[in-house]
């Protein structure tokens, strides 16, 4: 049985949350960075699990890509 | 204790002696190929040619955990860095400097705190530790502080073993 997505504000984003980003990749989110680099209007998720550390930063009001619940 | 200890490759494969670098300034950087930051390359290369004869080096470190941006092969990697930018400073192999899979040498570079007193994970790319001469980190500068800013190179002047 194939994923579903829906889209939801970057703010709305939990820890939990599994995003999908641009590049098709997924992330497991198991922080979220507010005020990335020092700048307000940036965010970022990070992944930080026995498999992976990965950060990606997005704009905290932009639009991202989560898997929805069953 | 020096902090240059820890096992390293170099770029094409072959062991890194970090320990060869004691007695030297260090200026250890994380660095990506495809990062709005990448342009400090051009400054890296500038303080490296400036400084090199005086007992400083660059270190590059590859590391592919910020937005994937460093998703090259070793050869990849080593071509755009001498091609785009002509670097002449050594690059180890590609590394994870967050997480549980950590290098070591960035488990004890981490551990310092930056002017801010904060210590821990690094940012993003291009984040920068000076370590001294006698192995000791001196230093710990984000990711947008300018490889040309006053604070690194009067850092970096204040420490040069010659």
């Amino acid at each position: 049985m194939s994923d579903s997505w829906k889209t939801v504000k970057a703010g709305d984003v939990r820890t939990g949350d599994v995003v999908r980003i641009p590049s098709g990749d997924l992330i497991t989110v198991s922080r979220i960075e507010t005020s990335f680099m020092g700048m307000p209007t940036m965010m970022a998720f990070i992944e930080d699990t026995d498999e992976r550390w990965y950060k990606h930063p997005v704009v905290s009001d932009g639009d991202v890509e989560i898997r929805a619940s069953e | 204790m020096s902090i240059l200890t820890h096992k390293m490759s170099s770029l094409d494969g072959q062991p890194l002696d970090l320990e060869a670098l004691q007695g030297k300034a260090v200026l250890v950087v994380n660095v990506a190929s495809k990062c709005g930051l990448t342009p400090q390359y051009t400054g890296l290369e500038e303080l490296q040619r400036t400084y090199g004869d005086r007992g400083f080096t660059v270190l590059g470190v590859p590391c592919n955990q910020f937005g994937g941006q460093e998703p090259g092969t070793s050869e990849e990697i080593a071509t755009f860095c001498s091609s785009t930018y002509g670097v002449t400073f050594p690059i180890t192999e590609k590394v994870d400097v967050n997480g549980s899979h950590r290098h070591p040498l960035y488990g004890a570079l981490t551990e310092n705190p930056d002017a801010e007193g904060a210590a821990g994970d690094i940012q993003w790319n291009f984040e920068k530790f000076l370590i001294s001469p006698t192995g000791e980190v001196v230093g710990r500068f984000r990711p947008t502080v300018a490889p040309d800013s006053k604070e690194l190179v009067g850092a970096i002047e204040s420490i040069l073993p010659n």
